[in-house]
């Protein structure tokens, strides 16, 4: 099954994505912060996981790089959300081994477009 | 409301509210850096989400609280209470905002005002240029303006690796090429070369390029530099890809790999030069001769039916075949084939032309530099204003049609004019590309006399490729999608704002790790009394429906009352199903003592014990497996003390030193089947037979005639215990006839099997939870009955001249209603009741059949029960739905009243 | 979906993602003469191209879709891997 991991502490933007997400035909789980991602990904394996960059505890990018030290996880792609004007957020995480970003809003396209990419 | 908009707005609240509670803390407190993080982080997670949905007050006033309050954290701008006032009045209009959401009352054009005045007001303390609309305005001036970001400097002749790829292409992949580019104008080359270690981001370099947009051709080569050769997770490969899509959506693909390619724009011309030697060759073959004149002398129609003509007479795998496909092709474009006209028959030098540098910075530098010192007599715009006027006339264009940002209008008039060198004026778009095209006349008509629009083909000079490249760039930008438009108006507000959730499920199925909640028990049992009462309330449901049609006359009203109730009724079963799922624990709950206990009592009886539990996460009632616990220890001491022998017995019997006594739970269907296994020394039928003889539990005739099961079975008989072999341990006269009741209160049965000298063998079979019945007790001829509470209407007493007789039936005028009475003496079998009372009691119940009343001795209270099926011989009977153990081991016979009533 | 691997032929089935590819490969070195059967191949990471390419291997059944597959026959072909062609 193809599943996405979504890690945001904002329900709202969870429930958002999860709708595109699902509705293009893709398994979801959710996470509300970093430490409950990683508790959730000793069990879990996603095939994509998308994470937020401001959080309260770990933020994106410290996850990325704690993600990328399982080895079980050495190729999963990883997007982080920035917004429109953190560039140098996106090549941070770009050298913590993320794959790209995706910039809110979202779009649901785009999402769903990026998302079919790296998920055939 | 679409639930996604409520949770937005309930996560929102909360932000909302701690943010100015910490803002409150700030003013008083002063200065904190930490609580700024803090509410900037509330504040930034609000506009992240309010992006959502296309509520653009709201989201302007977001933006401006964010923004300010991201000055404050970095530091840039002092806190003043001023300034926090100001905020507080956001974050409060904001709620308002909310409130008249969640009420349906908000009207988006009165937002709009309040919110750009406060937004105003926030953004003054930034002391920034930014205009509120700032950041739009100046966006798609940059956009406007294709930016290639990761452009190389373009050349004159192919990269090589480019030359090199495409002089290795077979006649027909290069033909294929050729057409394309004429098709296109320009074609994007790119020398894809992936970091070795690309794969461990997750990233996949082929597939990447298969799905680049405009997709023509791409080919795998060797790494100028492989590390690590025998790595197969490492990247040896790079690939080089040719595309005709348009640069947006081609830079917007690969996004994430800027820094591994190389990009270099390819013109029509410049594959020409390619292809040019083949070309010729084909020209020059017989069959194609004809075509040759026709194209340099001959209008589409003609040179397209040659076309036709050659083709059909051709190899289709043929290069000819190949380059008159393509050609007929091509005639659908007159302005097209031009252009490859000319440029078959151009000189070889004006082929290289160069490529223009397409403007990707619009500083002021640059347009200064763009916008020349134009001397009275028009020398001519540079190539590079020229291109960015031309990039203007896109946007233009846009505007016009209504779409864009009407911000962008200032901007433009700006750029135009600094080229141009007129005066700042407000044009209207229209203005404006009138002020551009005649410009580009001017241009055009000075350097190359044939062309006079934009739109012209390539005419044979030096400019022509410039013009073609701006046709095909402003072709492009207007044809493609949404890219450059999304850019510029920050997403089209119909496709952001996401569709009712009308798919999902109440509860959408997640692979999620259970979180648990610790709660007083003492809150379920609460719950379940709760969850008792409305099982009870909601029974006057059908009652009043039927009030309201008889007495209020309104058919509707009562169906209506009724079919709710048809869903009240559902919802209570689920809703007590759901409680008694909550009490479900574990048995490792319960079991988890055991081992203990048992080591302390073999200890002290001096014998070698081990315990051996399975299945202890087997789920259990929490309330059953409390109940349940008593009797296990009981077993288990019994097992210990009179099941499994001491050491030496057991070595002279052959039996390991050390006792062996199994505890295991497993679920099987709707119950929990727990057994306690021991190889002690099991249960002599003999003896118990005996005991039982002496304790009067059977007769001496008994003695000799049951037999051996029988006699087993023995122990769970009332009065029997093994008080003759009561040890301290054992004691308390807790007998297995207890043990009986208490498993089969608890709605379930108990078995034994004995092997004397091999061990013995309990099997407890429970219901996994209780299936709980409320039942309303009541007593006719002192003995004890029940009936389901669910029917229960009411209950009354009157006196016995109330009731009346109508057509030798017994009848009960209750609030203007007949109710047939029925006395359950004479149904259930008894003695009709012979003496006067004072009283008689009354149970109106409803059955769907309309009310009726029982008449019966007693009432008594109302009890929750476990339900079990009748058994046996009872078992036909269908007068009754079951039987329930009260505590004081009475057995309730649990009436089944539609069928008592109708067979006498 | 997983590879299977019978003794002369391995079919690539579905989508082949890039854990795949150690196995492959050395499967691959233990029998040059051996092919692979991409009849049911929709899509494969680059890792398995490569692998592919590196062994220059025989493949004994193309996919059933009609999307280009010759950039993948040439690089195949062109012996990428080997030193001596491509120096």
């Amino acid at each position: 099954m193809k599943t996405i991991h979504l890690v945001d502490d904002s329900a709202t933007m969870l429930m958002s994505m999860e709708m595109l997400l699902k509705r293009a035909g893709y398994d979801v789980i959710k996470s509300e912060n970093a430490e409950v991602a990683l508790t959730m990904l000793q069990t879990a394996t996603p095939k994509l996981i998308i994470t937020d960059l401001n959080m309260p505890g770990m933020n994106g990018i410290e996850l990325i790089k704690e993600i990328k030290k399982n080895s079980k996880f050495r190729f999963t792609p990883i997007l982080m959300l920035t917004t429109e004007s953190q560039q140098t957020k996106r090549e941070e995480a770009k050298r913590a081994g993320a794959t790209g970003w995706l910039v809110k809003p979202v779009e649901p396209d785009q999402l769903i477009a990026v998302v079919k990419q790296l998920v055939p | 409301m679409s639930e996604l908009l409520d949770t937005f707005i309930g996560e929102s609240r909360e932000n909302l509210e701690s943010a100015s509670q910490e803002l409150i803390t700030l003013q008083t407190n002063g200065y904190d850096a930490k609580a700024v993080d803090t509410i900037f982080r509330d504040i930034h997670t609000i506009k992240g989400s309010s992006d959502l949905f296309d509520i653009k007050p709201l989201t302007r006033l977001a933006h401006a609280s964010e923004d300010l309050l991201d000055c404050l954290r970095a530091s840039e701008i002092p806190f003043s209470d001023e300034l926090g006032d100001v905020l507080l009045e956001s974050f409060d209009q904001i709620s308002t905002f909310f409130d008249e959401l969640e009420a349906g009352t908000h009207q988006l054009s009165q937002w709009e005002g309040v919110s750009a005045e406060l937004a105003g007001r926030l953004r003054n303390f930034m002391n920034t240029t930014d205009a509120p609309s700032g950041n739009e305005a100046t966006q798609p001036v940059e956009n406007a303006v294709e930016a290639p970001a990761g452009i190389a400097a373009p050349v004159a002749a192919l990269p090589e690796t480019a030359a090199n790829w495409l002089s290795s292409m077979s006649d027909t992949a290069r033909l294929t090429l050729f057409f394309k580019s004429q098709e296109s104008t320009r074609l994007h080359y790119f020398h894809y070369t992936p970091d070795a270690d690309c794969f461990f981001r997750g990233e996949d370099p082929f597939n990447v390029s298969l799905a680049t947009p405009g997709f023509i051709t791409h080919t795998i080569t060797r790494k100028s530099h492989v590390e690590g050769p025998e790595d197969v997770f490492l990247c040896h490969l790079d690939i080089l890809l040719l595309s005709s899509a348009d640069w947006d959506s081609l830079s917007s693909h690969f996004a994430y790999y800027e820094g591994q390619y190389e990009h270099t724009q390819i013109s029509a011309e410049q594959v020409y030069q390619q292809c040019a030697p083949l070309i010729s060759q084909i020209l020059n073959e017989e069959e194609v001769e004809t075509l040759a004149q026709a194209l340099e002398n001959e209008g589409p129609e003609q040179i397209a039916r040659i076309c036709n003509f050659v083709c059909a007479s051709t190899n289709p795998d043929s290069a000819v075949w190949q380059f008159c496909a393509g050609i007929e092709r091509l005639t659908e474009n007159p302005a097209m084939l031009s252009a490859f006209c000319q440029c078959l028959f151009a000189t070889p030098d004006t082929a290289q032309t160069e490529e223009t540098p397409v403007a990707d910075d619009v500083s002021e530098e640059s347009i200064a530099e763009a916008a020349p010192t134009q001397p009275a007599e028009s020398e001519g715009l540079s190539e590079n204003a020229l291109a960015m006027l031309k990039q203007q006339e896109t946007v233009l264009i846009r505007l016009i049609d209504g779409r864009g940002n009407q911000g962008a209008l200032a901007s433009i008039n700006l750029i135009v004019s600094r080229i141009l060198n007129l005066d700042i004026v407000d044009r209207t778009p229209e203005d404006l590309l009138r002020v551009i095209a005649s410009e580009g006349e001017q241009n055009d008509s000075q350097e190359a006399p044939d062309a006079t629009d934009i739109q012209a083909p390539a005419v044979a000079d030096t400019e022509a490729p410039v013009a073609s490249e701006q046709a095909a760039a402003i072709d492009d930008v207007s044809a493609s999608a949404n890219k450059p438009v999304a850019e510029a108006t920050q997403a089209e507000p119909a496709e952001a704002k996401p569709e009712p959730v009308s798919e999902t499920s109440a509860k959408p199925a997640e692979r999620q790790v259970p979180r648990t909640l610790k709660v007083n028990q003492e809150k379920i049992d609460y719950l379940m009394d709760l969850v008792g009462e409305l099982t009870v309330a909601k029974n006057s449901l059908p009652y009043l429906a039927r009030q309201a049609e008889e007495d209020g006359g309104s058919r509707k009203l009562s169906k209506q009352i009724k079919s709710h109730f048809t869903i009240v009724n559902r919802l209570t079963e689920e809703l007590q199903s759901a409680v008694l799922q909550i009490r479900m624990v574990p048995v490792s709950h319960v079991f988890q003592r055991y081992p203990r206990l048992v080591r302390d009592l073999a200890r002290k009886l001096n014998k070698k014990i081990e315990l051996e539990m399975q299945g202890e996460d087997t789920e259990f009632d929490k309330n059953l497996i409390e109940s349940l616990s008593e009797p296990l220890i009981h077993l288990l001491r019994n097992s210990i003390d009179h099941g499994i022998e001491a050491p030496a017995d057991r070595l002279a019997a052959g039996k390991n030193e050390s006792g062996c006594i199994q505890l295991i739970a497993t679920p099987q269907d709707d119950n929990v089947v727990i057994e306690i296994r021991d190889d002690g020394k099991g249960i002599d039928p003999a003896k118990i037979k005996m005991l039982a003889y002496q304790k009067g539990v059977i007769t001496e005739s008994q003695l000799e005639s049951i037999n051996d099961e029988e006699a087993l079975q023995l122990i769970f008989a009332p009065g029997f215990s093994t008080s003759e072999q009561v040890s301290d341990l054992s004691g308390r006269g807790v007998g297995m006839d207890a043990v009986k009741t208490m498993v089969t209160q608890a709605g379930g049965h108990i078995e034994m099997q004995s092997e004397v000298g091999k061990g013995t063998q309990f099997r407890l079979v429970l219901p996994q939870t209780m299936s709980v019945n409320r039942v309303m007790m009541f007593e006719v001829n002192e003995q004890m009955f029940g009936v389901s509470m669910d029917s229960v209407v009411e209950t009354v007493k009157v006196r016995p001249d109330e009731i009346q007789q109508i057509k030798n039936h017994q009848v009960l005028v209750i609030r203007d209603k007949l109710v047939p009475l029925h006395d359950l003496r004479e149904y259930l079998g008894f003695e009709l009741q012979t003496q006067n009372v004072e009283e008689q009691s009354i149970l109106v119940v409803n059955t769907g059949n309309g009310d009726m009343g029982l008449v019966i001795d007693k009432f008594h209270e109302g009890i929750d029960v476990i339900q079990k099926p009748l058994e046996g011989v009872m078992a036909g009977y269908s007068h009754f739905s079951g039987t329930a153990l009260l505590g004081d081991g009475r057995v309730l016979l649990i009436v089944n009243v539609p069928e008592l009533l109708s067979c006498r | 979906m997983p590879i299977i691997y019978k003794q002369k032929v391995a079919v690539l089935d579905g989508n082949c993602e890039v854990d795949l590819a150690e196995e492959l490969d050395a499967w691959l070195a233990e029998n040059p003469k051996r092919q692979l059967n991409l009849k049911s191949l929709t899509h494969a990471h680059t890792a398995i191209y490569q692998v592919m390419i590196k062994h220059g291997i025989s493949v004994s059944v193309w996919p059933a879709d009609d999307q280009d597959w010759h950039w993948l026959k040439v690089a195949i072909d062109s012996k990428l891997y080997d030193e001596e062609t491509n120096p």
